[in-house]
């Protein structure tokens, strides 16, 4: 934890620096204030992904088999209970705490550390929470949308909620032996897995007209949803008026 | 006392408001059209080839492809000189109907039902209909976007939203959006954005020649 920690103060600190020194200037589109950095910034991550991360879940794919796959995704996953419990109860969705409590027992012990997902097979079925969820479900407005550096879309409320997460994520407590150097182990493979399981989308959004618009698009989507918020498509261009468009 | 005058007061203003245009002629030819062209996608007498080039008809004949062309450009449309449209057209027409395709697809075999409509303008109006989707199983919402022309005479879908996580994907509008921005970002050249596209369509040709397909769904 002590290294997660000390990470989070740095990347805010780093993102204050940027915009002190001007590298973020807020743009004259209020959809997208801050979109010359974000292009930017996706331009970058996606560097970092096709020169590193893409070939690691490549790999990752060639040398294990689903069934492998489905049990490092249910350990991930199973790891991720904790968090989404907490969150459940900050949202008062009790009944959702106790599913979740009740899953993260079962699959821990009877499916073996989360490798085996027992639970789902009682109809006990996973969610996922997290603190951005829980500030939005709170009425925290998401603010403008960012890019950042390794973290990737996000917005101020959900950088926040990855801060928050860190801090509420009970499993981030316990102390023992070489404890760092496992939660970084364990978080690398999360990361892999879930790059693995992105490789096709990815791919698509790849091949979208315009990729940036479509993962802004789709981050506020995906994000409103999750939180159960309806969703207001921006408006990113004037239209014709009806008669230009008559046939 | 009032409130039976209240009562008189609200039938009179329905009684004396024009006809709704959202009537049961825009939803009947929503199911009409709809229902034809999934049924091209089902149909498995069909070829690849015969079958893409049925459901391009179709979708000329319940979609103004030309209109829809225009839209996603925004007002960028206005500034083309009609070979610039007619260039543009002629592979975006392609691209649109691989996509549609593409959206189409994960309801094939399925039937489609109307369920009701409302109003957005006197020449606009939203179709709302249910259909079960092949990939999850579950019943989804398919909003199509109706206009009416202004000889009032034929009806024609502007574009198409489908249900997605408690959100609707509308594609043209997804279009526009890339589509605009795209052309910001490149001096509004035309040109361009006719290059991007045909990169777009020869990856497209690419993935169903390997059997890739494309997972992207909005």
């Amino acid at each position: 934890m002590r290294t997660r920690l000390a990470i989070l103060p740095g990347a805010a600190t780093a993102l204050a620096a940027l915009a002190l020194t001007g590298c973020i200037t807020a743009g004259s589109d209020p959809q997208d204030p801050y979109e010359d950095f974000n292009r930017q910034m996706f331009a970058f991550n996606e560097g970092l992904d096709k020169a590193v991360i893409e070939p690691v879940a490549h790999g990752y794919r060639a040398v294990t088999n689903e069934p492998v796959r489905e049990g490092v995704g249910n350990f991930s996953s199973n790891l991720g209970e904790p968090l989404t419990f907490v969150n459940h109860v900050l949202q008062g969705k009790i009944p959702d705490a106790g599913a979740t409590f009740g899953r993260f027992v079962i699959n821990t012990t009877v499916g073996i550390a989360g490798i085996f997902d027992p639970a789902s097979s009682m109809g006990i079925q996973r969610t996922k929470e997290d603190f951005g969820q829980t500030l939005g479900t709170w009425g925290v407005d998401s603010g403008p949308f960012l890019v950042l550096p390794f973290v990737g879309p996000t917005n101020p409320r959900d950088l926040t909620g990855i801060g928050g997460d860190v801090v509420l994520n009970p499993l981030n407590y316990p102390q023992f032996e070489n404890d760092d150097a496992i939660r970084a182990g364990t978080f690398a493979l999360w990361g892999i897995d879930a790059r693995e399981g992105s490789i096709e989308a990815i791919d698509e959004l790849r091949n979208q007209v315009d990729p940036y618009t479509t993962l802004r698009r789709l981050y506020g989507r995906t994000r409103a949803s999750d939180i159960g918020i309806p969703y207001k498509e921006p408006n990113d261009a004037p239209e014709l008026s009806e008669d230009e468009l008559d046939f | 006392m009032k409130y039976k005058s209240a009562l008189a007061a609200a039938a009179l203003l329905v009684a004396a408001s024009p006809a709704a245009f959202a009537d049961k002629k825009s939803e009947a030819y929503v199911q009409t059209n709809a229902s034809s062209v999934l049924s091209v996608l089902n149909d498995k007498s069909l070829g690849a080839e015969a079958r893409e080039k049925k459901f391009g008809e179709y979708m000329n004949q319940f979609a103004h492809m030309p209109s829809i062309a225009r839209r996603v450009l925004g007002v960028n449309a206005r500034g083309l000189s009609d070979a610039e449209f007619n260039r543009y057209y002629k592979i975006f027409e392609t691209y649109a109907l691989e996509v549609y395709q593409v959206h189409f697809d994960q309801f094939r075999g399925a039937g489609l039902r109307v369920t009701g409509s409302k109003d957005d303008s006197p020449q606009r109006s939203t179709v709302e209909s249910v259909i079960k989707s092949s990939q999850t199983g579950k019943d989804t919402k398919i909003y199509w976007d109706v206009l009416l022309s202004n000889d009032g005479k034929s009806y024609r879908v502007r574009d198409v939203g489908i249900e997605l996580g408690g959100s609707v994907l509308w594609l043209a509008q997804e279009q526009q959006a890339q589509f605009v921005n795209y052309l910001d970002r490149n001096n509004g050249d035309i040109d361009k954005l006719i290059t991007r596209i045909n990169v777009l369509l020869a990856d497209m040709e690419a993935r169903k020649k390997d059997g890739r397909g494309s997972a992207y769904k909005g």
